[in-house]
């Protein structure tokens, strides 16, 4: 009986996952979170195709976009959490350049659409934290409107809104309101 | 907008006029109106309409109103009925049209803000989600409408999130997937097997205690009753057949324990209250989900698994008992009795405080031991021994047949404790039914904010940190260790307690001091820190354990097969042929993990930082789960020493069948010649 476990302890144990086993002995759940009401919507990812996709920047501060067709996650991204429970975050798409575009604390950053690669971001402490996003594409369409640029307004020492270039991420302008 | 403090009007004020219109909620019950919501869309090409919702804790209704930019006047355009249950609404714009998505429980329409008639309406008894066990209600939706290509009507999908946690998008009134994002604030998990792999053992129990005519009579009966699921049988055969030929596993129909134990609930708890069962077997599915009575936020309930098919749950003010295999509240339930203390078991239990740890007995409470870590230290976790911890073999077997004893001692626990303010941490061995120190080792330069995850199990303990800059070296890096307990540092030597078959940790065998054991230590530095430290555990202890490290920097788990980390690893030579035998290798300081260890393989796996492991029936297989605050579910099953107990799906059995047939007939064939010959042989002699 002593031999058995003897021979156990010889057997180079290298412990590997086979190919064909690989994906039934095992299960997993990519999960993102509770949704937040302001931060989840349908979006078309490319103006092309009408696919559309569920975004969603949730309470764990994980964005991530779900195919609404089979409920399985496309992508998804862990941004940082906020440091505390008050802190709000925001998410809204900018059509013109297929990307949404997050902020959270003092960092905005957009992300491509349709599969979640990063493409610009940009966290700057002297402003202080966001506390509004919003996007000017909504105020019309592209051409007639004023274009397709984020407004951001920050909680620092005085607040602060900057209009935001939607393709590179630098501040166009910015006007601190010390009254 | 706003309302007035007791929801009696909605007070209005339109960006640029001074003025504030007053609009009464209508409330014909005069109930007490919880909550007031406003649905709109952020789209200024939108029409100007908002919906306002009034919510009490059993029914919702709302209006629909109207802002006429031009005038800055609001009219009223329409009511929603008033609705049993709670629910919510999801706003969505298309062709210049508003819709209003209302979800509600069993009732699914869809408002325009052209027209106040209901312009689609789908009515269901429940929502089809399979495993919630408790009626949740509709918390928030968002969604989208289309009207269709011929006109008639409209093509509506929300994705509503419930009260349960559960994320689901409802199509045209029918439920399409379900997400269950409640699993990723799960705080408490544990494995559950199956009650009725039991049945027969208690019921072979019972027919020994009774007489003889009664015990009979009863197997009778039990065989009778057995004969029942013989159609069954039957009918399951040819497919059971076809799928061992085939060599794929059999998903079995209801929740029946397989042969291999394989299949088992795991019990979860979350930070939200609920209390969730998935099935190992059938890819995490979840089998039963419902609410903890009795719980409030922020509390952790106790959740106990007993043998007998049933999860106990306390929390502070109630104890409710589950059965494990479809969830059903059982009774509430009283304290579960301890274990009478006799004259010949004494439970010895040890609390800690910052400053020491101290093993108190009895009611009432006696102190029996007090332990106070390395001065300037303050605790910071004890790891005892887990409570099932079979061993297989008593001692390592050396390379000349000689057999190094191991220390086998159940009542261990090793004790963390750090000075955050000297970056020290010091790891202490302690028996915790006397209190004696067995083993201690301080480690200088260790960082105190970073994890430092300690598993102790059979005969060794392996501890992991992560160590800080110092004046003269700025390099960082994590160190796990690992450290084996023998009873004495001469191959075939007991130790002093020789061959004695009891063993009492309060009388020292050697006058004046403890049995210490003879402890063997190495540190390797491991490329990244681990958060988590835990073993597998197999029925019987024979396979050989698996440690389980998770990696948050990778995203991963890591099984590291304990040859690696034994620490009688040769230093700075080569091994003997002696040592080569028993599988040990020469000492590297570096241990990477082989990409061949990750469990999670290629998965993308985030926010993993807790593992537990059980038993299966079979012996080399272990189950694993692993969870995380924020992050995804895992599970898998790790066959440390290869599954050396079933046969692999390589094994032909069409081939081992058809050669058996084959030589069947073969023989059939051949027995006439081979009996004429025979006789042929015998007249020729």
């Amino acid at each position: 009986m002593r031999l058995i476990p003897a021979f156990l302890a010889c057997v180079p144990a290298i412990s590997a996952i086979y190919i064909d086993e690989a994906n039934t002995i095992d299960y997993h759940h990519q999960l993102v979170g509770y949704p937040q009401r302001h931060t989840t919507f349908f979006h078309t990812p490319q103006r092309e195709s009408p696919a559309t996709l569920i975004y969603t920047l949730s309470e764990h501060s994980i964005l991530g976009a779900v195919n609404p067709k089979d409920g399985s996650l496309v992508w998804r991204q862990q941004l940082p959490q906020p440091s505390s429970n008050a802190t709000n975050s925001f998410l809204i798409t900018n059509i013109k350049n297929d990307a949404v575009i997050s902020a959270v604390e003092n960092q905005i950053t957009s992300w491509s659409a349709v599969d979640g690669k990063l493409i610009w971001s940009r966290q700057q402490y002297l402003p202080g934290k966001v506390v509004d996003l919003k996007s000017l594409e909504a105020l019309g369409e592209e051409e007639s409107g004023p274009g397709s640029d984020l407004l951001a307004v920050f909680q620092g020492e005085t607040p602060t809104v900057q209009r935001i270039d939607s393709v590179t991420g630098e501040a166009k302008w910015q006007y601190a309101d010390s009254g | 907008m706003w309302s007035d403090a007791g929801h009696k009007n909605l007070k209005i004020n339109v960006l640029g006029t001074k003025s504030i219109s007053t609009l009464p909620i209508i409330n014909e019950n005069a109930e007490a109106i919880e909550k007031v919501t406003i649905h709109a869309t952020d789209r200024i090409t939108a029409p100007t309409h908002f919906l306002a919702l009034y919510e009490t804790p059993d029914a919702h209704w709302g209006e629909v109103y109207y802002i006429d930019a031009s005038k800055a006047t609001i009219k009223k355009q329409y009511g929603i009925e008033r609705l049993v249950g709670r629910g919510t609404i999801a706003t969505s714009v298309a062709n210049n049209e508003v819709f209003y998505t209302r979800v509600g429980k069993g009732a699914f329409l869809v408002h325009s803000s052209v027209s106040s008639e209901v312009v689609e309406r789908y009515i269901s008894e429940e929502l089809e989600v399979s495993g919630l066990l408790d009626d949740p209600h509709p918390v928030q939706a968002v969604g989208e409408v289309v009207r269709k290509m011929d006109g008639a009507g409209v093509s509506t999908r929300a994705a509503v999130l419930l009260s349960s946690g559960d994320w689901i998008l409802i199509l045209n009134g029918k439920v399409a997937w379900v997400r269950s994002e409640e699993l990723s604030y799960i705080i408490s998990a544990q494995f559950a097997e199956l009650p009725r792999a039991q049945s027969l053992v208690n019921e072979l129990e019972a027919e020994s205690h009774k007489t003889l005519v009664v015990a009979y009579i009863h197997r009778l009966s039990r065989h009778i009753s057995d004969l029942k699921k013989l159609p069954g049988f039957f009918v399951s055969l040819p497919q059971q057949v076809l799928s061992l030929v085939q060599g794929k596993e059999l998903e079995l129909a209801e929740p029946q324990p397989d042969a291999f134990g394989f299949h088992q609930h795991v019990v979860v708890t979350t930070e939200h209250g609920r209390i969730i069962a998935l099935d190992t077997a059938h890819h995490g599915a979840i089998v039963w989900s419902k609410t903890i009575p009795g719980f409030e936020a922020g509390q952790t309930p106790v959740v106990t698994i007993s043998d007998k098919g049933v999860i106990r749950v306390k929390t502070e003010t109630e104890h409710s008992v589950f059965e494990t295999l479809t969830g059903k509240f059982l009774r509430k339930a009283s304290e579960p009795t301890k274990p009478k203390a006799s004259s010949e078991r004494v439970t010895v239990e040890y609390v800690a405080a910052s400053d020491r740890v101290a093993g108190v007995t009895g009611q009432p409470v006696n102190v029996m031991w007090t332990f106070y870590p390395p001065p300037g230290t303050e605790v910071a976790s004890i790891t005892p021994r887990p409570d099932v911890d079979p061993v297989a073999a008593i001692g390592d077997v050396l390379g000349d047949r000689k057999v190094l004893y191991k220390y086998l001692n159940p009542n261990l626990a090793v004790i963390c404790s750090i000075n955050a303010t000297e970056n020290v941490a010091a790891f202490s061995l302690i028996d915790t039914v006397n209190g004696d120190l067995l083993y201690s080792v301080t480690h200088r330069n260790v960082d105190p904010e970073r994890p430092m995850p300690v598993v102790l199990s059979e005969n060794f303990f392996v501890y992991s940190f992560t160590t800080t800059d110092t004046a003269n070296v700025d390099a960082r890096g994590s160190i796990l260790v690992s450290s084996k307990l023998y009873e004495s540092a001469i191959p075939d030597d007991r130790g002093p307690l020789g061959a004695a078959t009891n063993f009492s940790a309060l009388v020292p065998p050697t006058a004046g001091g403890a049995f210490q054991p003879h402890v063997i230590t190495q540190a390797y530095l491991i490329p990244e820190e681990i958060f988590q430290l835990d073993v597998s555990r197999t029925r019987q202890g024979i396979t050989t354990r698996l440690l389980l490290a998770v990696l948050p920097n990778t995203g991963s788990v890591a099984g590291i097969p304990l040859s690696m980390l034994d620490p009688r690893r040769p230093v700075n030579r080569d091994p003997t042929k002696l040592e080569a035998e028993s599988g040990l290798f020469r000492y590297l300081a570096n241990l990477d993990f082989d990409p061949k260890w990750i469990l999670t393989h290629a998965r993308d796996v985030q926010g993993l930082q807790n593992i537990i492991a059980s038993p299966a029936l079979l012996e080399s297989t272990s189950l694993l789960f692993m969870y995380g605050r924020g992050g995804d579910v895992f599970g898998t099953r790790a066959a440390p020493s290869g599954s050396f107990d079933v046969l692999g799906k390589e094994f032909n059995r069409l081939q081992m069948i058809a050669t058996v047939v084959a030589l069947f007939f073969g023989v059939i064939l051949a027995a006439p010649a081979v009996r004429r010959k025979n006789i042929n042989g015998l007249w020729d002699m």
